[in-house]
């Protein structure tokens, strides 16, 4: 398993893009990307406001369509698969602006986020019977801090906790690939050194790829990085690669990387 | 505290269920109020569960309601008044039609959100309307189909206005009990997640097109069971009975209820009836839909949660207006003391107007 996650050139593959494209209009958003993702590996995506990872992430996650290109994952070609297909398949995402459904409670939450996957799951009884996915969803809740907030209505929780929330909900139909979109933003200091310990507890069986505008916490869960620039893909490297690379520094922050 | 409100909450549905069961047996001129009031505040209640039930857990505002009733309404006159078909078969076959003619109408209307969605279905209550009133040899034209016999069973007779008025109640119980039940389910909990965020509930693995489909087609399954019900009420089916008018009644008895709760379907059903059937008594000297539309707007206005959420909203009303009261009143006071109330905040930090202001109210 750990020679697969240091070489992933000859692991299985979760995901791989092939000169993946999208333009709006004349602007292109994203140019030309081939991302591989071994699985188990952690990967981040960095670089500035405007350079596509976003895009790319949404391309990933089937919100768009992309204009070129092929998106393959757990094996197959899905490019053209539904957000529904992907997710059935094992692909679990956060958003960056909490869409989380706020007029329920987080014990509902949870339970909507067990019952995704088609399988057991018996629509017409009554959820409250359901003594086995609302334990489960109870056990999530505690692992995200949130055991005291369960009954609480998800509107009322602090932002820091929404995202912990958040989590807990991608991680609930334990997919095989998690992506993360910018999960520190608007997290305060001692928030994102909660997530970073969250995000490197993870079981190893998670591949995670994750989108962030903020150094510290890409470069501390990365185990590979990838830097975008105006919809390209510029550089791949470790993190310490990355850390001293005079390209990034001048692409990113215009002179100082801010990196401790 | 909780428990004894569990207990008073208790004791309210024990008297709720005593006074509607009691109702006919007590109420005078039962003509009237067992029958225009009483009946009618039920079917009505039902098609109004059934716009409620989709708007409050699906978000979907849907000013189709009628259509489904119509067909279901039309599908049991037609088969057994004029192809003698017994009410045995016709009643289940018309509203399963119904609710059948409510999923193809789902398919394309949930595809629209917000006013569009209003709009479509809005647009389907309109051809179903000019559809009855054009399609003469089926269906009558303007005359439309009379001499509706009411059901008889177990000895029974649906003529009997208390017989009749029990098997509302029971159906007015069974599509709430099941309304509310679905909204347990996790279908139901699917259906608040889709409202509060699609995108999510799409990452998440869940179909939310189906999901919409299925609720918009359970919502028309229960405004059939109101069209089947309302046939016999008023013992014929007119196009007159699913007009633009019809369907805005239901929008209205929601919002005078309560939009947000399952229980508003009834009580604005109650309140709407009332006030129509006291309008038309010559009681108060206005016409009906005049007084219809002030009330409407009076409860936009003052009362958004309708007369569900009266003593909520009361009780906003009094805590507002007594916060209001003091600060008028320290207002006054401060007028005595002649200062500028931009001097209020800094001043009463210093010793004098401290004291000045600890003396006020004696």
């Amino acid at each position: 398993m750990a020679a697969r996650r240091r070489d992933p050139a000859h692991a299985g593959r979760i995901l791989s893009t092939r000169a993946l494209t999208r333009h709006f209009g004349g602007v292109h958003a994203v140019s030309d990307v081939d991302l591989d993702v071994g699985t188990g590996e952690r990967v981040s995506v960095i670089g500035p406001n405007g350079a596509g990872k976003s895009t790319l992430f949404n391309l990933v996650a089937g919100e768009f369509r992309p204009s070129g290109g092929r998106v393959e994952m757990f094996g197959a070609d899905m490019t053209r698969a539904s957000i529904q297909q992907r997710a059935h398949r094992g692909l679990a995402r956060t958003f960056q602006t909490s869409k989380l459904f706020t007029s329920m409670t987080v014990a509902d939450n949870l339970y909507l986020a067990l019952c995704g996957r088609p399988g057991s799951v018996r629509r017409l009884r009554d959820a409250r019977r359901d003594h086995e996915r609302i334990g489960r969803a109870r056990g999530l809740a505690e692992r995200a801090g949130l055991g005291a907030e369960f009954g609480v209505e998800v509107g009322e929780l602090s932002h820091g906790q929404q995202r912990q929330l958040e989590l807990a909900m991608a991680l609930a139909a334990q997919p095989a690939l998690l992506m993360l979109d910018e999960p520190a933003a608007g997290l305060s200091p001692s928030e994102r050194g909660q997530l970073t310990t969250v995000l490197r507890e993870l079981s190893a069986g998670v591949t995670l790829l994750l989108i962030e505008h903020d150094m510290d916490i890409a470069l501390v869960i990365g185990e590979r990085v990838v830097v975008m620039s105006d919809g390209a893909k510029v550089l791949e490297g470790s993190p310490s690669e990355i850390r001293s690379s005079e390209l990034v520094r001048r692409i990113y922050l215009g002179g100082t990387l801010d990196v401790r | 505290m909780t428990w004894a409100r569990a207990n008073v909450r208790i004791l309210v549905a024990i008297l709720i269920v005593i006074a509607l069961v009691a109702f006919p047996f007590v109420v005078p001129r039962p003509q009237f109020w067992v029958v225009s009031v009483g009946i009618r505040s039920l079917w009505l209640g039902i098609v109004a569960l059934s716009l409620i039930w989709l708007s409050r857990y699906t978000g979907m505002l849907s000013l189709g309601q009628m259509t489904f009733w119509a067909v279901a309404g039309y599908g049991v006159a037609i088969m057994s008044t004029q192809n003698g078909v017994p009410y045995s078969i016709s009643i289940p076959v018309a509203i399963a039609l119904a609710t059948v003619v409510g999923a193809l109408v789902g398919l394309i209307a949930v595809r629209t959100q917000g006013v569009y969605f209003l709009m479509l279905t809005l647009a389907t209550s309109q051809l179903a309307f000019y559809l009855v009133l054009n399609a003469a040899s089926v269906t009558r034209g303007y005359v439309g189909i009379g001499n509706i016999d009411r059901p008889e069973f177990l000895g029974l007779s649906m003529s009997d206005r208390n017989v009749f008025y029990f098997v509302a109640l029971a159906l007015a119980a069974a599509v709430s009990a099941l309304a509310w039940y679905a909204t347990r389910t996790p279908f139901g909990l699917a259906l608040q997640g889709i409202r509060d965020s699609p995108e999510r509930m799409r990452a998440l693995g869940y179909n939310v097109y189906l999901h919409r489909v299925a609720a918009f087609t359970f919502a028309s399954f229960i405004a059939a069971v109101s069209g089947a019900l309302a046939l016999f009420y008023h013992g014929r089916i007119t196009p007159g009975a699913i007009d633009l008018i019809r369907s805005i009644d239901v929008l209205i008895v929601s919002v005078l209820g309560g939009i947000h709760s399952l229980a508003g379907a009834f009580i604005g059903a109650l309140g709407l009836t009332t006030l129509q059937n006291f309008a038309q008594e010559g009681y108060i000297q206005v016409r009906r839909i005049t007084l219809t539309g002030v009330v409407f707007v009076a409860v936009l206005l003052f009362f958004r949660g309708g007369i569900v959420d009266l003593p909520n909203q009361l009780r906003e009303y009094r805590r507002s207006a007594s916060r209001q009261w003091a600060r008028f009143r320290s207002r006054k006071h401060d007028g005595r003391t002649d200062r500028p109330s931009g001097a209020d905040v800094s001043d009463s930090a210093g010793g004098a107007d401290g004291r000045d202001r600890q003396q006020l109210p004696r």
